[in-house]
């Protein structure tokens, strides 16, 4: 009777204490994992900082020429260039613990300036998931286009009219463009501003 | 059976209680406590962390922003500047929300602080930041030649030689083929491990690239700095001719002693006929005495009064001879006065007279408009509370910098250059250099005093040359060798300056059709003769113009040169407010009134409010250059 007592009061002993070093580790790996995350967080906006700086060299030899930019770079090329110079200053900060998605790309947006979408995640066990950063690079198109010619003309990313500047189908992007040389790359008359200033 | 004893089972079962206890209170006090507590620094963290990538967020869309440079700014003027249309406040908001700091758009409230063009402080950087823009050939090209002008001596020379070495180097650090050529590649390579090492080529080719353009900054700093010592020599030069300028303002105050000392000689001449005739009044009086004692004689009374009236007409007639002599001296210095100015006047000022009247006729070849720049009231400059002063090197950048940008009345001088290729644009008015140096609207007026200015600037140089050229003076000498002293003296003076005068009305209509020659002209190079300019032979030595095919590099002083160095001249802060004046009206026009330059910024300042908090959680500037 008195051995079954003490055996008992051992077992109750054991589990309270394996339960309360359980849930200290998971205390210290949770506090540990989260210090590791926001400075994983801090060195990738630093390095997409730092990109977005970059981003703005290689327009500078082209600066003032918006046909040639235009032509020569399209979101493809932009996207392959944000994200390797992206490693590249995430290298510089090794950050073996970052693990940039596949999914990340450039995209122009309605304010003409490049947006670098960054997917992201951590490999480390405590944190799962993707997170998502949006920036906006200078880079690509350096000038908004405007030079007060009355013979200019809008024209979109990938549409293939040309636009008076108030015109509602240039809500995604804007690249001004003389009249001459819009109808010379093959772009038409949009049907609705043209016809309503008419 | 074993039998344990009481005392060490109870002390047993008393150990077993209290550990026990212990791990509860661990599990029921201290767990939670260090649960809980991790959990609020957890989000103290997060908060950081969030209002850390708040203001990385804010930053990166205020720089996207300030690199969207307006089209026309850039290649109009190379201003660096966005033209706000409140785009910057709907950014903000876009990408605040998008990465989750906001729930929505409305939540954020933005003040934001353009700094301006419009601002003085904010358009002299943007001028600076332009004015490199155009340092290339044409730049370095023009700081050798404006070193050029600005010396005298051979040591200004040898410094330019040294900036020519330099130009070279800095051309080539501005090169961009390499890059462009990278770019090319780089475009057709869509792989990662090709893309990184034609970007590592390409940091490499930037970093030797401005390694080499620091270097050779260097030597053309050190370079300048020795002009200026060319500049002090220069002034000394200057000053050795005020003073002989002052030598021959004091010979002609002697040559005018020289006469007045003559005039006294003359009147002492008529002092000494007085004294003659108050002898003879003397002798008069003794005679007089004489008469007296002859009249207490009654013997000899009739006698001595045929001898008084004898005397008293003796004395009358001398009366008579005095006054018509005073008379006939007074008239031969009148005569010979009046005849010596006559030959003065008719032979040369009224010559030189019609000589400049004849040259002024010649500048018909010069048409100046009659436009008046039109600015808007609207427009009224706040002067600045702190001028900053630019040195010698930021003076001589803005200065090309606004030659370049700015029309003036010499399109043919191979000295003008056109970086931004707005010379083919129909202007609002021509002289708009002459502008920013006279700051008078009306352009007849405005070109009239910058045309005065130079004639000034090209007498003293031509002064300089009659004075030091032997063969010049001679023909003075010569031609006013006839003329008596002391009117000799005033015919070489005014014979002197009205030669120099009038060749420095021929410099400058020269000058404005594009002509360029010598500081101090060679003797090929003179205009008139001044045998012919008496004669009116020097019509047919000028006519037409003779500009000869010249580059940037050519050591003679044109057009563009005189204005540079009045451009120098003229304070910094007006220079600054003209040109605001002239792109102002010129935005004006082009953009069919809708933008001034209060509508392009170069920097903000921001403050960001969460619309449930009293006060901004962000507060940052950006100066974008």
């Amino acid at each position: 009777m008195k051995l079954k007592q003490v055996q008992t009061n051992r077992g109750s002993i054991a589990i309270e204490g394996l339960l309360s070093i359980t849930l200290l580790m998971i205390l210290i790996v949770s506090v540990f994992g989260t210090l590791l995350t926001i400075a994983c967080d801090e060195k990738l906006e630093w390095a997409v900082l730092q990109t977005q700086g970059e981003m703005g060299l290689y327009s500078m030899p082209l600066m003032g020429d918006e046909h040639i930019v235009g032509a020569i770079i399209n979101e493809t090329a932009l996207t392959l260039l944000a994200k390797q110079t992206l490693s590249k200053h995430l290298e510089q900060g090794e950050s073996n613990l970052l693990n940039i998605k596949s999914s990340s790309k450039v995209r122009f947006t309605e304010y003409g300036v490049a947006e670098f979408e960054v997917h992201y995640g951590y490999r480390m066990p405590n944190a799962v998931g993707e997170k998502v950063l949006y920036l906006p690079i200078g880079a690509s198109l350096m000038s908004d286009g405007n030079d007060f010619s009355d013979h200019l003309v809008f024209i979109t990313n990938y549409g293939e009219k040309y636009h008076v500047e108030t015109c509602h189908h240039l809500r995604k992007s804007k690249y001004g463009i003389p009249l001459e040389k819009a109808i010379e790359e093959g772009y038409e008359a949009c049907k609705n501003c043209h016809t309503e200033n008419q | 059976m074993i039998h344990i004893p009481i005392s060490v089972e109870k002390h047993k079962r008393r150990e077993q209680i209290r550990m026990r206890g212990a791990i509860s209170i661990f599990i029921v006090i201290l767990i939670p406590i260090l649960i809980l507590g991790s959990l609020q620094i957890y989000t103290l963290l997060k908060k950081r962390q969030k209002e850390n990538q708040a203001y990385k967020v804010a930053y990166a869309v205020s720089d996207a922003y300030l690199s969207k440079y307006n089209a026309y700014m850039f290649k109009s003027y190379g201003f660096l500047s966005t033209l706000d249309e409140g785009r910057l406040e709907l950014m903000m908001s876009h990408y605040f929300e998008k990465n989750g700091f906001i729930a929505s758009e409305d939540e954020l409230k933005i003040e934001v602080d353009y700094k301006t063009l419009n601002e003085y402080d904010v358009f002299r950087s943007a001028l600076l930041d332009a004015s490199t823009v155009m340092i290339e050939r044409s730049l370095v090209q023009h700081v050798m030649s404006y070193e050029k002008l600005m010396a005298v001596g051979e040591q200004i020379r040898q410094i330019s030689e040294k900036i020519t070495d330099c130009e070279s180097a800095i051309t080539g650090a501005f090169d961009r083929s390499g890059m462009t050529d990278i770019l090319e590649r780089m475009d057709s390579a869509l792989d990662l491990e090709t893309g990184s090492a034609l970007l590592s080529e390409a940091r490499t080719l930037l970093g030797e690239k401005e390694k080499l353009f620091l270097e050779n900054a260097n030597q053309m700093k050190e370079a300048i700095d020795q002009a200026k010592t060319g500049l002090v020599d220069a002034n000394v030069q200057v000053e050795a001719y005020l003073e002989t300028e002052v030598n021959a303002l004091k010979d002609s105050e002697n040559a005018f002693q020289s006469f007045l000392s003559g005039y006294q000689s003359q009147l002492l001449a008529m002092s000494d006929i007085y004294i003659s005739m108050d002898i003879l009044e003397r002798q008069v009086s003794s005679l007089e005495t004489e008469i007296d004692d002859i009249e207490r004689s009654d013997l000899e009374q009739d006698l001595k009064k045929a001898k008084l009236s004898d005397l008293e007409d003796m004395k009358e007639r001398l009366n008579r001879e005095i006054e018509a002599y005073q008379k006939s001296l007074k008239e031969l210095i009148q005569a010979c006065i009046q005849l010596e100015v006559e030959q003065v006047q008719t032979s040369f000022i009224d010559a030189i007279r019609s000589v400049i009247s004849d040259i002024d006729a010649l500048f018909s070849g010069v048409e100046v408009g009659e436009g008046i720049i039109e600015i808007s009231s609207e427009n009224e400059r706040e002067r600045p509370e702190t001028v900053y002063e630019s040195n010698l090197e930021q003076r001589i950048l803005m200065n090309e910098y606004l030659l370049g940008l700015f029309s003036s009345y010499d399109e043919h001088c191979p000295r003008k250059i056109d970086p931004f290729n707005r010379m083919e644009n129909t202007r609002q008015v021509k002289g708009e250099v002459e502008y920013l140096i006279s700051g008078i609207k009306d352009e007849r007026e405005s070109v009239s005093m910058v045309r005065f200015k130079v004639m000034a600037i090209r007498e003293i140089a031509n002064l300089v040359s009659i004075v030091t050229d032997s063969k010049k003076i001679k023909q003075i000498t010569t031609a006013t060798a006839a003329i008596p002293q002391p009117w000799r003296s005033v015919a070489f003076g005014v014979s002197l300056i009205a030669w120099g005068s009038a060749e420095s009305y021929v410099d400058v209509n020269q000058l404005m059709k594009g002509e360029g020659f010598y500081y101090l002209k060679t003797d090929e190079e003179w205009h008139l003769d001044f045998q012919s300019l008496l004669s009116g032979a020097w019509k047919s030595q000028i006519s037409g113009s003779n500009i000869e095919s010249g580059n940037v590099l050519d050591p003679k002083m044109y057009y563009q040169d005189y204005l540079r160095i009045l451009l120098y001249m003229q304070p910094e802060e007006d220079i600054l407010f003209r040109a605001m004046d002239l792109i102002d009206s010129e935005l004006y026009v082009i953009s069919d009134q809708k933008v001034s330059l209060s509508n392009f910024s170069t920097a903000h300042h921001i403050k960001l409010y969460k619309k449930d908090r009293s006060q901004y959680f962000l507060k940052f500037s950006n100066e974008y250059h």
